[in-house]
């Protein structure tokens, strides 16, 4: 279980996290939803440690604080919302360099193809001698992906669910690859990892999450199932419009539908 | 072999992967390197073969012939250290030019660009022109130490305070960079020029030889005074790779890969302080080897650190040599300082570099 609880962090003393609870479970895909600025980013930059905040966060019951830097890599692996490379790396070489921190959970030969089926995994099969920085964006969100799926490839280690960490990782994305990258979620957390992303998309939200996290100006205002959290209620006021929710036959999957208040008035 | 060998290498590894390149021009550069030590050792002023040199090593000579005698002197004692401080000085600049740029982030980094040279410099020169009067009690307790030492302080320094200077966050912006290493690096001159100007006549000698960068005073001593630094700033260099391959993705995804990036940047900073340090304290201002190396290997075998740092320390090396015989051959019977030959070569290349980057400089 990945826990924080009581997150506090402000800077200059504007508090951009106020007591902060969340938990994520192994086995399952936690989504953290929020307008701009609700403190998204900065509470996945708590959980990592980037940032010193107040509170405690845990990893399977051990204190982040009491954890070495690359024992926590072995446990967890992050994407960041962008990623700037300055030196001319293949695709294949910025796969590979999830491999230098972490613990993939492979053997040593299985390890030196793992950047290849990494890349396969993120549909990029046959991009691994391209530079790096000739990729679109979306290409290169996909790459990082791959990256990070080296770092903590198993997503069970000697007993240890471990964790992704992913910081918008559809944002640039076509539909097609949006909800591929959303499987690979899902199949990490059905092998018994687990799953944190912070997600814009409220639909793709409610489709792929066990559980949601909603923040509103840096506190945690719900945090549950789709059914609980969903409410018309609450997401209309934490987002400030409109919103109609709704199921889709034949899965009754859920979904959120915005609604101008200008257009449809 | 080579070229059959590399697409052997290439069709094997998978797409991307320029390691099993990146070993074979590992071997290539070796080979390179031997070249050039031989170049080294067999060519200069006095024509003294490399079939004397052999006849001496094999014990083949009779004392009491003199010009064998010469021949050995001149082997053993001038150009065999010439040579040991040439492998070494190129080796150190290059890797603290490796590690620089891994650690700015930026592959315009030169300890020679940004002032770090200068700072070791400065406290280099504060022990030649002050070593007999007020520093005399400290370089009492150093010994023949105390010039590298007090270059690898001042390298330390000027490092420091340019990382701090130019770094928010964990970005550096290339234009501070660039210009506090000026900064940086006027401020040591003038410090460095008041010292000149207070320095009596054979210092002053000293100083002109050294400030335009040479191999020409290798001795001995010299390298026994800066060389256990200097391989210890090459060999703790070396082990960086890692850190250095996970902060090209930015700090804070290298802390999320693992790497303790504080300790990281202290290592790498010691390292740069004492390659360089050393370095400028033996041969003074040789510029550009930290620039050109790196940036020729890495078009050649890719960016990862695990080949670059060890390729350019042979590299490094070898480019010395070359540059060293250059500057002996150029002008012979007199030499060049090594420092003219390696800027006339960086120069014109440095230019190169802004030139073909200057769309993506992020000013």
């Amino acid at each position: 279980m990945y826990q924080a609880q009581n997150i506090t962090y402000a800077i200059a003393g504007r508090p951009i996290l106020r007591k902060v609870d969340f938990t994520a479970r192994p086995g399952e895909v936690t989504v953290i939803v929020g307008p701009n600025g609700s403190g998204k980013t900065t509470l996945l930059k708590a959980l990592t440690g980037e940032i010193n905040a107040g509170g405690d966060v845990s990893i399977n019951g051990i204190s982040t604080k009491a954890l070495k830097p690359y024992q926590a890599a072995a446990l967890r692996a992050v994407l960041p919302q962008s990623s700037v490379l300055t030196f001319p790396f293949s695709v294949h070489e910025v796969v590979r360099l999830g491999l230098s921190g972490g613990v993939a959970g492979v053997s040593a030969t299985d390890a030196e193809r793992l950047p290849e089926r990494a890349l396969a995994r993120v549909d990029m099969s046959g991009f691994g001698g391209r530079y790096y920085s000739e990729l679109s964006g979306g290409e290169q969100q996909r790459v990082q992906l791959a990256r990070v799926l080296c770092q903590v490839w198993e997503p069970v280690l000697d007993g240890q669910p471990r964790y992704l960490l992913l910081d918008e990782p559809i944002s640039s994305l076509d539909v097609r690859h949006q909800l591929h990258i959303m499987d690979i979620a899902r199949d990490y957390a059905n092998a018994g990892g687990g799953v944190i992303a912070i997600l814009h998309d409220l639909n793709l939200a409610a489709m792929y999450a066990d559980s949601i996290g909603v923040m509103s100006r840096g506190g945690m205002v719900a945090q549950g199932g789709c059914q609980d959290v969903l409410s018309n209620t609450l997401i209309e006021s934490v987002f400030g419009c409109p919103m109609q929710l709704g199921v889709v036959p034949p899965g009754n999957a859920p979904f959120v539908l915005p609604q101008s208040a200008r257009r449809y008035a | 072999m080579t070229i059959f060998a590399m697409r052997q290498a290439m069709v094997s590894a998978p797409a991307g992967d320029r390691s099993s390149v990146a070993r074979l021009v590992l071997f290539g550069l070796v080979a390179l390197l031997i070249v050039a030590m031989g170049l080294s050792l067999f060519t200069g002023a006095s024509n003294v073969s490399a079939i004397d040199a052999m006849r001496i090593w094999l014990g083949l000579v009779a004392p009491d012939d003199a010009s064998a005698v010469r021949a050995m002197i001149i082997i053993n004692d001038i150009r065999l250290p010439r040579m040991v401080l040439g492998v070494l000085v190129g080796a150190g600049l290059a890797v603290s030019g490796v590690v620089m740029q891994g650690m700015f982030r930026n592959p315009l980094a030169d300890p020679g660009l940004v002032g770090v040279s200068a700072g070791a410099g400065l406290g280099a020169v504060l022990f030649i022109v002050l070593g007999g009067t007020a520093l005399a009690p400290l370089v009492a307790i150093m010994g023949i130490y105390s010039i590298p030492l007090a270059a690898f302080g001042g390298g330390a320094l000027t490092t420091i305070i340019l990382y701090r200077v130019s770094t928010s966050r964990g970005q550096t912006a290339i234009a501070t960079m660039l210009l506090a290493g000026i900064a940086i690096g006027a401020l040591s001159g003038a410090v460095t020029g008041m010292l000149v100007y207070i320095a009596n006549d054979a210092q002053l000698r000293d100083l002109t030889f050294w400030g335009l960068g040479s191999l020409a005073g290798a001795n001995w001593t010299k390298i026994l005074a800066a060389g256990p630094l200097m391989v210890a700033g090459i060999v703790v260099s070396m082990m960086l790779w890692r850190g250095l391959n996970a902060l090209t993705l930015g700090e804070a995804s290298a802390h999320h890969m693992g790497i303790d990036v504080q300790r990281l940047k202290n290592t790498a900073i010691g390292a740069v302080a004492a390659c360089v340090g050393a370095a400028v304290a033996v041969s003074g201002g040789i510029g550009f080897v930290g620039i050109v190396v790196p940036h020729l290997l890495r078009i050649l075998i890719g960016p990862d650190h695990k080949y670059l740092l060890p390729a350019s320390a042979i590299l490094g090396a070898a480019f010395l040599l070359f540059a060293d015989a250059v500057s002996r051959i150029i002008v012979a019977p007199a030499e060049l300082p090594i420092g003219i030959v390696t800027a006339s070569v960086g120069g014109p290349f440095f230019l190169y570099i802004l030139l073909r980057r200057r769309h993506h400089l992020a000013w």
